[in-house]
């Protein structure tokens, strides 16, 4: 993987969200085709990150770039999945509506759909699996089906990088195990990925670095780097059990996944 | 029965008048689907309301009352559109409507034919719409509709995920602005046909009748503006032969037209808003 660029950079950013700050001084790198397990406790900052890079979300100091450009100036596509899309699942549009939205700036003004971005929706639907369903209307799909909409949505901006937040709360089996096969399938075409997440033993499987966040950036380096007790003991405190074994610690998890949300 | 309907057509005023209806009900309920889609019905109310002032004034002044109309409903809708940013958006409506309203009755009061001016305002006057009125009807019309076919594809999308316009950088609050521009002319459009009080039911109801036979935004629209054109025809025609008032028959026949799609979307088993 020699030349790979740098897709994202995070320079000394603070933001807040709330009127609370969320991120203080944050700074890292994300090379090309590297996927990025985003992990820490609620409110750690990991929601606010995720828009203050795609610009939802204002900066109070420090850079973001995407590809060399401000995302939030230039129009360098990110493809962003919010944790809860707020959106009104009886709106009257069908699956593959929903995608081509995320075409609009492909499409660009006063124009249609070309051949070209009919032909982005589908491979999208494809990498998903909702092929079948590109018809049906948005309000007649579950939870998981809805969620593989959105991220089919986001995946037809063919954005260099994909930010999915939570992407696997509320999820069927059978949609986590699309979700997890698409993001190996978008590794070939060197998408870069971020993934915030509670679930630890993914992040350890999946990822090729972890960035843990309390507030500030606490670790960020190879899962196995990471993923220790020391780190997780000093970001989760209480919250984390850890089984000491005699081949190795077990992680027993990540309290808020098993207490539930707030 | 083709001199049943042709008869009403030997006047000039009924052809003026049933083209003139014919447009408003195209636009309002292209507009409209907008503001079913968006929640805004209350804002469309209040935006007619405010209109008021604008038309007493031109009026005073001897001026086109749509230009005092046009005046108004674009300052409201940027008042509101400003206010929104400071307070809850249906306070904000809530305050520039009825401020606006009471302003234009107080300069009303002022001109000696007071009630026949307001009743006109209020409910309308299809038969009284000039060669001059028609004209400009069509060219407030044509223009919207130019600029919903030009950028629909972008309303709809900050209409259903404002979020993700952001994100693709979309002039959100350019795009935002606009549509409340269209629909301060739409309703300055429709107001000598039905009227402040009901430009509203010309906004909504074809939409949202629509709304339960369709699931795509394209047809939905489609569906409407057949739906404000034929309660048009519908409408004039029975204020001609009934003796009604023809912007009240217009919206009687959206409302019934409403009901029985009603009917049939719960026949065909749409699916009910609200239901998983």
């Amino acid at each position: 993987m020699a030349g790979r660029c740098e897709v994202l950079k995070v320079e000394n950013v603070t933001a807040a969200y709330n009127g609370r700050v969320a991120l203080r001084n944050v700074t890292f790198t994300v090379l090309g085709g590297e996927r990025v397990a985003v992990v820490g406790p609620n409110g750690a900052g990991k929601s606010t990150l995720f828009k203050v890079i795609v610009g939802l979300l204002p900066l109070q100091s420090g850079r973001v770039e995407v590809l060399g450009c401000d995302p939030r100036r230039e129009p360098v596509s990110v493809g962003y999945v919010p944790q809860r899309e707020e959106v009104d699942l009886t709106f009257p549009v069908t699956v593959s509506d929903v995608v081509m939205m995320g075409r609009v700036r492909h499409i660009g003004w006063l124009r249609r759909p070309s051949r070209r971005d009919r032909e982005a929706v589908r491979w999208a639907l494809e990498q998903v699996g909702l092929t079948e369903l590109a018809n049906r209307p948005l309000g007649e799909l579950s939870g998981g089906q809805a969620q593989r909409a959105f991220i089919a949505r986001a995946l037809a901006q063919e954005a260099p990088l994909l930010l999915l937040d939570e992407p696997f709360t509320g999820v069927d089996a059978a949609s986590e195990e699309a979700i997890l096969q698409l993001m190996d399938r978008v590794r070939e075409r060197q998408v870069t990925i971020l993934l915030a997440t509670h679930d630890l033993q993914m992040a350890a499987k999946w990822s090729d670095r972890v960035l843990l966040l309390n507030g500030d950036l606490v670790a960020y380096g190879p899962p196995a780097e990471i993923l220790c007790p020391d780190a997780l003991q000093r970001v989760y405190g209480g919250q984390l059990t850890l089984w000491e074994h005699e081949k190795g610690t077990l992680i027993l998890g990540d309290g808020h996944c098993s207490g539930g949300r707030r | 029965m083709m001199g049943w309907l042709l008869e009403p057509l030997t006047y000039p005023f009924m052809i003026r008048g049933l083209l003139a209806a014919m447009l408003v009900g195209a636009i309002c309920a292209v507009l409209g689907t907008y503001v079913v889609l968006r929640g805004m019905a209350f804002f469309g109310d209040a935006l007619a309301h405010a209109i008021l002032p604008g038309v007493a004034v031109a009026y005073l002044v001897q001026w086109p009352l749509s230009i005092g109309a046009l005046a108004a409903g674009l300052l409201a809708a940027a008042a509101i559109g400003y206010l929104q940013s400071r307070i809850r958006e249906d306070t904000a409506i809530g305050i520039v409507f009825s401020g606006a309203f009471a302003l234009g009755i107080v300069l009303l009061s002022m001109v000696r034919t007071y009630t026949v001016d307001l009743t006109h305002f209020l409910f309308g006057n299809v038969l009284g719409v000039s060669p001059t009125d028609l004209v400009i009807t069509a060219i407030l019309s044509g223009g919207v509709l130019l600029l919903t076919v030009a950028l629909h594809k972008e309303f709809v999308l900050i209409t259903f995920d404002p979020v993700l316009a952001t994100v693709l950088q979309l002039p959100t609050t350019l795009l935002r602005y606009l549509l409340l521009f269209m629909l301060a002319i739409t309703v300055v459009a429709a107001l000598q046909v039905v009227g402040v009080a009901l430009v509203v039911a010309m906004l909504v109801t074809p939409p949202a009748a629509a709304y339960l036979l369709v699931r795509r935004v394209g047809p939905m629209m489609g569906l409407a503006a057949f739906f404000g054109i034929l309660s048009a025809v519908a409408g004039l025609y029975g204020s001609y032969y009934l003796n009604l008032p023809s912007g009240p028959a217009m919206v009687l026949v959206c409302t019934a037209m409403f009901l029985l799609s009603l009917l049939l979307s719960r026949r065909a088993g749409k699916p009910r808003r609200g239901m998983p």
